[in-house]
């Protein structure tokens, strides 16, 4: 299953706000100082929709990533299925 | 892996007293540090070369850049810049730079606006994850930059931060040197070790 976890700290919080309105996704903890992202297939994020700069969008998997990315450039980030 | 020593306690330093380079532009490099950007210059040492026997004789001057640290220079007379010594327009290059703090995003504009008055490029302003900078560079092209603490760093970032450079550092010592080749890797044992904290019963986190 797809999952990001996200550092409980304000400039990584779009991805949990964002997050929080996808009915289909799930958003969990904050645990060990980290909210869990995830859905069965698929996670999509848009940079602008975030309001990510570039520099914290290229950093922004850095709260850690279970599946694999299959795209990831200066707009979109897209996470499916699990790590080979 | 052996056992690695460790020390007990942090060595007793309170900040940057000086961090140091060579000049080959003696002028320009005190015209930019003291005219353009204001520092003082607060201390000079000129002295006949030693210790190495080829040991020009040199200058080792300082510029008051806050809170007690400086930033210094040396300039060896009578020599050129070796290889080593030229600038080079590489990424790998300006990751050795010097980054003075600010106070507010107020003071890094007022920043911006003063060094660009008097003609210095400001190449880029760059909003970071916890920073906000400006970067240039001086006449030597040093690069310099000027940054504004968003927030200051606390336990949460302490403890992710171990996290992350432990399992970057498990990876590295894994196999051989090309074992840690994308960040990836690293992301995805991170969050291994925190997909089992999340799926601990309720409480036992």
């Amino acid at each position: 299953m797809p999952s990001i976890f996200v550092l409980n700290v304000l400039e990584f919080l779009p991805l949990v706000e964002h997050a929080r309105g996808v009915s289909e996704w799930r958003v969990d903890g904050p645990r060990a100082g980290y909210w869990r992202i995830h859905h069965p297939l698929r996670l999509s994020f848009e940079r602008k929709t975030l309001g990510f700069k570039p520099a914290v969008w290229h950093g922004a998997l850095t709260g850690g990533l279970q599946g694999s990315i299959t795209q990831f450039d200066n707009d979109r980030l897209v996470i499916e299925g699990d790590a080979p | 892996m052996t056992a690695k020593l460790m020390a007990t306690q942090p060595i007793p330093i309170a900040g940057v007293h000086h961090t140091a380079r060579p000049t080959w532009k003696l002028s320009e490099t005190v015209h930019f540090y003291r005219d353009l950007m204001g520092l003082p210059l607060v201390h000079a040492i000129s002295a006949r070369g030693w210790g190495p026997e080829d040991h020009a004789d040199f200058l080792h001057f300082f510029f008051d850049s806050g809170n007690g640290s400086t930033i210094a220079f040396f300039y060896y007379l009578g020599t050129e810049p070796p290889d080593f010594a030229q600038p080079r327009d590489d990424y790998r290059y300006r990751a050795t730079h010097t980054a003075w703090r600010v106070e507010s995003r107020e003071q890094l504009l007022a920043c911006r606006s003063q060094l660009e008055a008097v003609g210095v490029n400001v190449k880029y302003q760059i909003r970071h994850e916890v920073i906000e900078s400006i970067y240039f560079n001086d006449p030597n092209g040093y690069p310099l930059e000027v940054t504004w603490q968003i927030r200051p760093f606390e336990a949460i970032d302490h403890e992710d931060a171990h996290r992350t450079m432990t399992a970057a550092m498990a990876i590295e010592q894994s196999g051989s040197s090309v074992a840690l080749s994308h960040i990836d890797q690293v992301w995805l044992a991170k969050g291994g070790l925190l997909q089992a904290q999340f799926d601990l019963p309720a409480g036992d986190h």
